[in-house]
């Protein structure tokens, strides 16, 4: 009967999940659903096109489909613009075709139904509820129990971006999905599945963008070094070398070789990426271009040509951690809750190793984007911190587990959470166009440069909820929405905290698992 | 011995544990010399890179502390009061033995040999400090590639700049004073306090350090043997240590009649600074916040933040550690003097220091940012050893951030040297006096304190030059400057030039023409018919004093 209740309140929690998921998904009211045609291609504010990160992935998938190329339009490549690359007089995608790629069977099931940009972003809503899936698990791994784990899970998706980059059609989830992946993969002997399976996850995170290889590095080195043995005796010491461990490049091989492919395709090098080639100034007003041309005539000699540059490092953890610009702090703060969950996992002999490989990814995440564009141009909260706050998330629910009676951890809980649920409903209510402060200051009609932005769009009644602008708007304004879908979230969040309250603490000991 | 296992396909190597303990042995035993010959490589190697790009060179100061050591041992009036005033003598005495020789001087070899000496034995300070502190082969080695492997440093390193001597004697000084705490023998206080004398004599940055050792050394022999024995060991310990303060007093009062001149002359830092402050632009001077800003901004872009954040961690979990002696604890924390100094002055004005975007859109003396790398590289080391389960992700982590700061040339201290304030593209100058006044008879009157890098950079040699520290000649060319001096060098119209300020009083410059008017300063020559009466040959008698 208990296994039943639990059953009824994991499936519960799930269909909530995907209810608030389904109530934030964004669209307009069309024909029946504005977006679907290549005539309704408007990229205002609130819109699933209103950032090129999206179109540009977008583009590349009907290019494919309906075109059988991987070279865009001139249409298509002005729906993409700034995120194109033109290279021997032709406008190609400068992202990675992963993301494309996964999502083109979505855009296919879509466009057989008649609503193939609805159909194709609920792969990123899919992505994102498999995320919250592989965070719970990956905290039942870390020792927190079900409840705890639940609560991890949906702390990752409601009270970080995550929500508003589910809504869209951007690396970050698949991204949070092969690493998280990866990580449970580590858990356990090697086996030439596992291997070659790691070796896939590997080969397609540098599909779907580029710095997940610098990311996953961690846990490939840990996958390859659970291959070595020492055995050390009185008169000598053993090595002994799986070889096995080569069979990471079965699963490598396949997708490096796509990729080289694409590349041939687009630049007639296998090696040659468009994102090293640089964006496309063809659609900038003639103003800005005459810009960049002098400023590259006049560039500094010494200045810096890799993309990682370490002069921006101080300034970009800043951003990324404390400035009300992108920082976790003002965005969410709650899943500083999980560096405390990571630390109390540290010295337990059974989790040590994963709790280390999981601290690396998190730290890796952290110091290659406090190098690279940590703003991540108009943007809505750190969101190149995602994939790092999925594993503190996770972690997260080890804490819960820990001090969930403590009234402190309770009331620090609670501030937090309410804050960062508060920020993030805004956000996925209205847009990710967040103006970083150097450009924002600087516009014609100054914007502000944080969530305050989105707050404002509130108040001008406006939400890029599809739901809402079908049917809701009838019943009621745009912050009632907001209230009664905090509301909600708060309710479950609670709900599921009083079922923490009552786990087991033996439950701990039952998940945990020898890596 | 290697042995394969076909069914599970698994490599055995077998080694020894003799041959494993043998070869610890080996590394540990010479770890030094291995050290010492390999830092010495880079040091060299270094050294060709930025003198074949000319950036060497590139400070204005560099050019000048070299200027400072050839006009010792050639000029009209050689001798070591050419060791002047203000800037301490140590890194010029230094250069005595072979800056004589024109490639040595015009290479900057002279003074870049003291840094990449200063380089090597830092170094080796930074593996024996660890060393000292219980830390593991690994984590002294990770200490001493946070030091080595960074831009700035090794830049600085290929010059005549006078941080890696600097550095090099104050963390030497540290080192032993750090021992003497922990061992508390006589020997290392008697190191200790030569190398902060050394240190003393090289920047102020080590009188402070002199000040806080002693604060040190009196508080723990107080709390441990009681107030005479403090001061006795006081005593000692600052008869040797403030012997090079005693000698700098002694040298202004000998040499410019005022044991002050350093402080008050015309040439001092607070005369820049006051001119500075008149001009607005000393901004940390009276303000705390911005000062603490300024230099920490300064530190965090020499040492990357990266490495910062890292060496802070280190700090705090080796401060924290109660298994560490607390005397050596309390010891360490004259690892935090060049921060603490630098505040300080910046704070009463005594300094300058510009950071792009926080003072303007200029660099300026960003470089002593640098000063507290040794310490953050010991503390970094620290944490590696102490934090076993992130050893891998720390190490892994800072490799690539230090690849892609040589990949993009993240170096402060040589965009400052390139475009910031530190440096004089006086080309345009040098080059025509090079060209023009090489091959003929006559003197140059122009002033060393405002244009030494113009007299470098010509390499004409240095007895062609009539300047401050050239006695008579400087007396004589400034009131009868058509007798002495067939061209002029100087700042039109600048009272600050002490040159114009002189011969403008002189009435005679209506006999020379304007060549050109260039960036840093005017060229005058002397109208041929004026040429007669000339002096061009060192006539007067050796000048004692």
């Amino acid at each position: 009967m208990k296994k039943f209740i639990g059953f009824l309140l994991i499936v519960l929690f799930f269909a909530v999940t995907v209810t608030l998921l389904a109530a934030v998904i964004r669209g307009q009211v069309g024909n029946p659903i504005y977006h679907q045609t290549q005539e309704e291609r408007n990229k205002k504010v609130g819109s699933p096109f209103e950032s090129s990160g999206s179109t540009s992935r977008y583009a590349l998938i009907e290019a494919i489909v309906e075109d059988k190329t991987f070279f865009f339009n001139e249409e298509r490549a002005r729906f993409s613009a700034p995120d194109i690359v033109e290279y021997n007089d032709k406008f190609f995608s400068i992202f990675t075709p992963g993301v494309s790629f996964f999502s083109m069977p979505f855009y296919v099931l879509g466009k057989y139904i008649g609503f193939p940009q609805l159909v194709t972003y609920l792969s990123t809503v899919l992505l994102s509820l498999i995320n919250v899936t592989l965070v719970v698990f990956l905290a039942r791994k870390l020792g927190a129990g079900l409840y705890s784990a639940l609560l991890a899970g949906f702390i990752f998706i409601f009270a970080t971006d995550a929500l508003s980059y589910a809504l869209t059609l951007t690396q970050h989830h698949l991204s949070v999905t092969l690493i998280l992946l990866a990580l449970l993969n580590i858990f356990g002997e090697r086996t030439f599945l596992k291997n070659v399976w790691l070796g896939a996850i590997y080969g397609m995170g540098l599909l779907v963008d580029l710095p997940n290889g610098l990311m996953m590095f961690p846990i490939v080195v840990y996958a390859l070094l659970k291959h070595l043995n020492f055995d050390k005796r009185a008169d000598k010491t053993t090595i002994s070398i799986k070889l096995k461990m080569v069979t990471l490049l079965v699963g490598l091989i396949p997708f490096l070789a796509l990729f080289g492919w694409y590349n041939y395709q687009l630049t007639g090098s296998y090696t040659k990426i468009g994102q090293t080639i640089g964006r496309s100034e063809y659609f900038q007003p003639p103003e800005v271009r005459e810009k960049y041309r002098l400023e590259r005539e006049n560039s500094d000699p010494f200045r810096p040509k890799l993309p990682f540059n370490t002069r921006d490092q101080l300034h970009n953890f800043n951003i990324l951690l404390i400035s009300n610009e992108r920082g976790w702090i003002f965005y969410s703060p709650v899943v500083f809750i999980g560096i405390l969950g990571l630390f109390l996992n540290h010295k337990k002999s059974q989790k040590k190793e994963f709790v280390i490989v999981a601290t690396a990814v998190v730290l890796a995440d952290f110091v290659i984007y406090s190098m690279f564009g940590a703003e991540g141009g108009w943007a809505f909260g750190p969101r190149y911190l995602i994939p790092a706050a999925a594993i503190l998330s996770a972690a997260f629910g080890v804490a819960v587990e820990r001090f969930r009676r403590n009234v402190f951890f309770i009331v620090a809980f609670i501030i937090l959470l309410a804050y960062s649920l508060g920020v993030n409903t805004i956000g996925a209510m209205t847009t990710t166009q967040v103006p970083p402060k150097v450009e924002a200051v600087n516009l014609p009609n100054p914007i502000p440069y944080t969530y305050e932005y989105n707050l404002q769009l509130i108040d001008k009644n406006f939400t890029s909820s599809l739901i809402y602008n079908l049917y809701l708007f009838k019943f009621m304004s745009v912050r009632e929405f907001l209230y009664a879908y905090y509301a909600i979230a708060i309710t479950v969040i609670v709900g599921v905290y009083l079922f923490v309250l009552l786990e087991n603490e033996k439950t701990e000991k039952l998940t945990g698992e020898k890596l | 011995m290697i042995g394969f296992n076909f069914p599970s396909l698994t490599l055995r190597i077998a080694l020894s544990e003799n041959t494993l303990k043998n070869l610890a042995n080996f590394f540990e035993k010479y770890a030094s010399v291995l050290l010492a010959v390999l830092l010495s490589v880079i040091a060299y190697l270094t050294f060709l890179i930025y003198l074949a790009n000319g950036l060497g060179l590139a400070y204005n100061d560099a050019r000048s502390h070299l200027d400072i050591g050839r006009r010792v041992v050639e000029g009209l009036k050689p001798g070591l009061a050419q060791l002047g005033s203000v800037w301490l003598p140590l890194p010029h005495a230094l250069m005595i033995p072979t800056i004589w020789n024109d490639f040595m001087w015009h290479s900057g070899l002279a003074g870049a040999l003291i840094s990449m000496i200063s380089f090597v034995g830092t170094g080796l300070v930074i593996y024996q400090f660890l060393k000292q502190l219980g830390v593991g082969l690994l984590g002294r080695l990770i200490g001493v590639l946070v030091f080595v492997a960074n831009i700035n440093i090794l830049y600085l390193q290929s010059t005549a700049m006078t941080e890696l001597l600097l550095i090099f004697t104050m963390t030497a000084g540290t080192y032993e004073l750090v021992m003497w705490h922990k061992e508390e023998k006589i020997l290392s206080l008697i190191k200790a306090a030569f190398w902060i004398m050394m240190a003393s004599l090289v920047r102020y940055d080590g009188w402070f350090l002199l000040f806080f050792a002693a604060i040190l050394i009196i508080f723990h022999t107080a709390r441990k043997r009681g107030y005479k024995v403090a001061e006795g060991t006081f005593i000692f310990f600052a008869t040797l240590a403030a012997f090079g303060v005693f000698l700098w007093f002694l040298w202004n009062q000998l040499i410019f009649k005022d044991a002050l001149y350093f402080i008050f002359g015309p040439y001092s830092a607070r005369a820049q600074q006051l001119q500075l402050e008149q001009a607005g632009v000393l901004a940390t001077k009276g303000n705390i916040l911005l000062s603490v800003k300024v230099y920490l901004y300064a530190l965090l872009y020499n040492t990357g933040a990266f490495t910062a954040v890292l060496g802070a961690l280190g700090m705090i979990v080796f401060w924290l550690n109660k298994k560490i002696n607390s005397s050596v604890r309390i010891a360490s924390t004259a690892l935090l003097a060049p921060f603490l100094f630098n505040i300080i002055a910046l704070y009463l004005g005594h300094s300058v220091l510009f950071i792009q975007g926080i003072s303007g859109n200029t660099w300026f003396n960003v470089r002593y940012g640098v000063m507290m790398l040794p310490s953050i590289a010991i503390f970094v080391g620290y944490l590696v050893h102490k934090l076993i389960p992130l050893r891998a992700t720390i190490i892994g982590l800072f490799i690539f951030v230090t690849f892609f700061a040589f990949a993009n040339v993240d170096a402060v201290t040589i965009d400052d040297a390139r475009v910031g304030s530190s440096q004089k593209n006086v080309a345009e100058v040098s080059g025509w006096l090079r060209d023009n006044a090489k091959g003929e008879k006559g003197f140059v009157l122009i002033s060393a304190a405002s244009h030494d890098a113009i007299i470098f950079t010509s390499t004409l040699p240095m007895k062609k030059f009539i300047h401050e520290g050239t006695g008579l000649y400087w007396e004589n060319a400034t009131t009868s400057p058509d007798r002495w001096a067939r061209w002029i060098v100087m700042r039109t119209n600048d009272v600050n030039d002490t040159t114009f300020k002189l011969t403008q009083q002189s009435g005679q410059l209506e006999k020379y023409e304007l060549v050109d008017s260039y960036p840093f300063a005017d060229i005058y020559q002397l109208k041929s018919e004026y040429l007669g009466e000339l002096n061009t040959e060192a006539v007067l008698p050796k000048q004692n004093k």
